[in-house]
């Protein structure tokens, strides 16, 4: 149940994200007889039952630490096996407050992929909501399917194996909102229109990268009948802190000052050392300042929204 | 103090009652259905301009939009949102359908003949009023002037399509009714006064709501001087099912959004406040003097009962609040974040997400030195959305030549414990150095990577510090600076 409810002690059989730096995390079962070995040392696992979720754990032997934190959606897209493309958070938070989810929705989504979105569905539409996704590899169903069950979220999450854009969804009248995210989602629209509830509003949201495909996705909702067509591109940007000296016009000065003085020295060793080039040597001002990556994340996928709107009595 | 009738430890109980008592409602599947038009309610209402006024339905009442008509309640309550009406025949509304943008096909006309000429249009003022008047639907005026159009036919189809949207926005009678969702409550509060929710736009808020993992069954700490904006996501994400404690400003709150979403009860339930004086335990509240209820007249006894359910509640959230435990803090407040840190974080558990928000990063980045300096968080960071609409018409897509030119900026990281019975060295350098110029220089911030050399330095010290877990490349850059300039 750790998805759905927090716990703040760790105990035997509970996932444990062990944090070793951003970029080095591992989701962790624990199971007291196992040791998890890494460049920064040795970490039983026993040793972490009992510990609050949050502790900074040092090595057995004193090589370095670890954090153990208690699993959430988000850190579950950093550390879920990459069997395909996932969702970042951008995108992952806009749509889901664009699709208007909340405890109780009923979603569906299609493909399932790595079961990423997944979690981040289950999270806002638990308890008494549910998420039916789809996923046409049938491996990768599998897969994810076992991760619902070790995650305590097979009761919020139907799983089906189906290739959705032959043989439809086989759900109709049910859902509250729908995620495409297909190579080809206007093969789908016509059978997600089927799924919707009927006689209430609902959302789509389609996820692709390429604009031909937002073009061809646009025609399709649109010959289906949804309205409030639109479309948006949503990115992160992070800003990192650090401090940088400022240093003025004169210490410019100084600093060729100070080598001319060092030439000089060399020139006339005999010469009696003065004090004159070290005096002005002072510590610059710092400045709190942030900087952007090099590089970043430019382009995630495009995402399109649409409204369906509830069939009239005399349609 | 004559009467005390609740003893602490069933104070503490509360919240553990509150989360349980949820979970028994669990069964009541079919909530409130928001997705119906409902008697005594908010709701948006779009209007041909593009302007959205809030109104609150009566039934049998006359709901008045201005220039573009009026039309009674009844027409709509009970109705699913989602459909746009028209108004006839004075007060009366019919469903209407509608116009698709792809219905638009482009052409070979061209707008070279086209000039901006007001002569071209043969119905004058005065006779589209008298039309109006006529009580002439807003379909048919327009067309009337489509025909009274001399120059129509020479538009592009894409320029014929804009004519009538235009005219449309000025004639047409028809309205669309929008259900109060978080989406389009914060659109109604940014359009019409973005400073009253601190500029924060809807991507930056949803990212709040991922990042804190707002869900049913939390008990979240909120600090929120936006309206009630964040409340209220964090509110609509526990459905009900946990707790969100409110830290206001002023002696009462001003959650004033928080109504448009026509939440349940139970959803209203999970909201407790309290101002900033109220946390300090050191500020006594003053008590409470408990009479004997049966000597009250009913109307003593009805002021009676208020001041005492106020009392108790300002006590019993206090006890809940101390009590702490909580699954995370969102900042979203004018006050120095480092202050509300100091102040609010001995009450959040480990490995739970801190998130503070604010329109200027500066003031972000001297709290986020102070989350560096402090240990107690792993990873604070400064975020900033970028959000792009597109035009999509077909053959037409682009992105929308004017956009908002930000949505404010997150700083988060996640609550760390550190166990003092843990042998976790002190790094020497904490000891006497805090300035963040000397932290750059090692490990503050959880670089975990160790640098060979820089190991069996300390090894051969036979020290027992972190500063064998330096993160190599800033220690090169740090380096790297002090050759260049000297």
């Amino acid at each position: 149940m750790s998805f759905l409810r927090y716990k703040t002690i760790i105990e035997e059989g509970d996932l444990v994200i062990a944090h070793l730096s951003r970029e080095n995390m591992t989701p962790l079962i624990v199971d007291s007889r196992k040791t998890y070995n890494n460049k920064f040392g040795t970490f039983k696992h026993k040793d972490m039952i009992g510990k609050e979720y949050g502790t900074k754990m040092p090595s057995h032997n004193g090589r370095g630490f670890m954090y153990l934190l208690h699993p959430t959606p988000e850190l579950w897209t950093h550390v879920v096996p990459h069997r395909t493309q996932i969702l970042y958070v951008a995108d992952i938070s806009y749509i889901i407050t664009y699709i208007d989810l909340k405890p109780g929705s009923v979603v569906l989504e299609s493909g399932t992929g790595s079961g990423s979105f997944s979690h981040s569905l289950a999270r806002t539409i638990a308890p008494n909501g549910h998420l039916y996704t789809f996923e046409f590899h049938e491996e990768r169903a599998k897969a994810v399917k076992k991760e619902f069950e070790e995650h305590g979220l097979s009761d919020l999450i139907t799983v089906e194996c189906r290739d959705v854009c032959k043989d439809g969804f086989g759900i109709t009248n049910i859902v509250h909102a729908v995620f495409l995210d297909l190579p080809a989602p206007w093969e789908a629209i016509s059978a997600a229109k089927e799924a919707f509830k009927q006689n209430r509003i609902g959302k789509i949201c389609c996820f692709s990268p390429c604009i031909e495909q937002v073009q061809r996705t646009c025609a399709s909702l649109n010959e289906n009948g949804f309205v409030e067509i639109k479309m948006y591109e949503c990115l992160i940007r992070e800003h990192d802190v650090k401090t940088i000296p400022v240093y003025t016009v004169a210490d410019a000065v100084n600093k060729i000052k100070v080598q001319q003085d060092k030439k000089r020295k060399r020139k006339d060793q005999n010469e009696q050392d003065d004090d004159n080039s070290s005096k002005s040597k002072q510590d610059p001002p710092n400045l709190y300042v942030t900087k952007t990556p090099n590089e970043t994340k430019g382009h995630t996928s495009y995402l399109t929204f649409a409204t369906f709107l509830p069939v009239l009595d005399d349609e | 103090m004559n009467k005390h009738p609740k003893n602490m430890s069933a104070v503490s109980q509360i919240t553990e009652d509150i989360i349980i008592k949820s979970e028994e409602n669990q069964e009541e599947r079919e909530e409130q259905d928001t997705s119906l038009i409902l008697d005594n309610q908010y709701i948006f209402i779009q209007l041909p301009s593009g302007n959205i006024k809030v109104v609150k339905l009566q039934k049998d009442t006359n709901v008045s939009l201005g220039k573009f008509g009026t039309f009674h309640s009844n027409g709509i309550i009970g109705r699913p949102f989602g459909h746009s009406y028209e108004i006839y025949d004075n007060y009366q509304v019919k469903v209407i359908k509608n116009v698709a943008f792809y219905e638009v096909d482009e052409t070979d006309a061209n707008n070279k003949e086209i000039l901006d000429d007001p002569s071209k249009q043969k119905l004058s003022y005065q006779e589209i009023e008298k039309l109006k008047k006529q009580g002439l639907e807003g379909q048919d005026i327009i067309k009337k002037m489509v025909e009274g159009h001399s120059a129509f036919d020479q538009k592009t189809e894409y320029s014929k399509a804009k004519y009538i949207k235009r005219k449309e926005a000025k004639f047409s009678r028809v309205f669309t009714p929008i259900n109060p969702t978080l989406y389009s409550v914060w659109e109604y509060f940014f359009s019409k006064n973005p400073g009253k929710i601190r500029d924060m736009r809807i991507d930056t808020l949803s990212q709040i709501l991922s990042l804190a993992n707002v869900r049913a069954y939390t008990k979240m700490l909120v600090v929120d001087d936006t309206q009630g904006l964040v409340i209220t996501g964090v509110m609509e994400r526990l459905g009900g099912y946990g707790i969100v404690l409110g830290i206001h400003d002023g002696e009462n709150h001003n959650y004033d959004i928080v109504r448009y979403m026509n939440f349940s009860k139970k959803i209203h339930d999970s909201l407790l406040t309290l101002s900033w004086q109220q946390v300090f335990k050191e500020e006594i509240q003053a008590p409470f003097n408990y009479q004997d209820e049966s000597t009250l007249s009913e109307k003593d006894l009805k002021y009676y009962l208020r001041r005492k359910v106020n009392y108790e509640r300002i006590r019993d959230t206090r006890e809940i609040l101390w009590r702490g435990e909580f699954d995370g803090l969102i900042v979203a407040s004018q006050y120095q974040p480092e202050s509300i840190l100091e102040t609010l974080m001995p009450y959040v558990s480990g490995s739970r997400p801190i998130i503070i928000y604010h329109i200027n990063k500066e003031v972000l980045i001297n709290a986020c030195v102070y989350m560096k300096i402090s240990k107690k968080f792993l990873n604070p960071q400064i975020t900033e959305s970028w959000l792009r609409q597109y035009q999509v018409l077909p053959g037409r897509i682009h992105p929308s030549m004017s956009t908002s030119g930000g949505g404010g900026y997150l700083l988060h990281a996640t609550h760390i414990v550190i166990n003092e019975s843990l042998p976790t060295p002190i790094p020497s350098y904490m000891k006497q150095k805090d300035t963040l110029e000397e932290l750059n220089k090692s490990d503050f911030c959880n670089n975990n990577s160790i640098d060979e050399t820089v190991k069996i330095e300390s090894l051969d010290q036979n020290v027992t510090s972190e500063n064998h877990l330096v993160n190599s490349e800033e220690l090169q850059e740090a380096e790297n600076k002090r050759i260049k300039l000297e």
